[in-house]
């Protein structure tokens, strides 16, 4: 049986609440005036495992409350604006434990607006992601079909063959 | 603008220097950007304020999840002492810590006519 973690990460207004609200029906935005200030959740089920998806705030002074969601945190999807350079307090939190080793996936995010295509840029510092989407959440899609079945296939992957 | 930062500064000043035990105090907006402080020094008033707004959604939360009615306030014990938020008007949040020996009474006492009288100046 999984029980697992899942964190969204990334900058203010990137979509991460949009994300997590369409990944699951029943979810929950703690925010104050349409900016989220303490995080987002939300539950997925396949069988008998579970998968805790928590999003954290993006503006840059919440980053002590980004640290304490950090924890337990088994796989991770960055959502990144189409574009633009990849956001140094996200850079900063994926650098250090304890998400230093998590496995991720980038999900640039297109909000719904046809953009020219620029590939997303790696930050030299961190490993490269597992997949890169693109594309925009809403309405679900298979997209998000494919994303929500890597995040079962990341947490399914005993941690030590993730180094 | 002026005046009123003034003003809050002065209203936490007296809340700190008239409550024993009370060690700092900080009025926050509740999408966590500080107003005013008077805090211990080196503190990071920004990470603070952060946090206060993330403890206050999620305490407004959970009274409303589990039925609780409004929030009033939240409290944090720690092995020195506490933490102490406290709604002070929609706009914003009194937070203040305290000593371990607090006498928590007094201190929600005070604090509660600070909220009244900040939330007036936010």
């Amino acid at each position: 049986m999984i029980r697992a973690k899942v964190l969204v990460v990334g900058p203010a207004e990137a979509g991460k609440s949009t994300l997590i609200r369409t990944l699951c029906a029943r979810s929950m935005n703690l925010a104050v005036g349409g900016r989220t200030v303490a995080l987002d959740q939300a539950m997925l089920y396949q069988g008998g495992d579970s998968l805790l998806v928590v999003g954290v705030p993006g503006q840059p002074r919440f980053a002590p409350v980004r640290e304490a969601l950090a924890q337990g945190t088994s796989a991770l999807v960055w959502v990144h604006p189409p574009g633009s350079a990849p956001d140094p307090s996200t850079v900063e939190l994926l650098r250090f434990e304890p998400l230093c080793d998590i496995p991720y996936v980038v999900f640039v995010n297109h909000k719904g607006v046809p953009t020219k295509s620029q590939p997303f840029r790696q930050p030299s510092s961190l490993p490269a992601p597992q997949k890169v989407f693109e594309g925009c959440f809403e309405p679900r899609g298979p997209i998000l079909d494919d994303l929500e079945s890597i995040l079962w296939e990341l947490v399914s992957i005993p941690e030590p063959s993730r180094l | 603008m002026a005046v009123r930062a003034e003003q809050m500064q002065q209203v936490l000043k007296t809340l700190v220097s008239n409550t024993p035990d009370v060690e700092g105090a900080a009025v926050v907006s509740v999408d966590g950007l500080v107003m005013s402080s008077v805090l211990p020094a080196g503190t990071d008033e920004d990470r603070v304020s952060a946090m206060a707004a993330a403890l206050l959604s999620l305490g407004e939360r959970s009274a409303h999840e589990l039925q609780r009615g409004a929030l009033e306030q939240v409290y944090v014990k720690g092995g020195s002492g506490y933490i102490i938020l406290m709604q002070s008007g929609p706009e914003a949040v009194l937070e203040v810590i305290a000593g371990a020996s607090a006498k928590l009474g007094m201190v929600l006492l005070d604090m509660k006519r600070a909220a009244q009288e900040l939330a007036r100046l936010v």
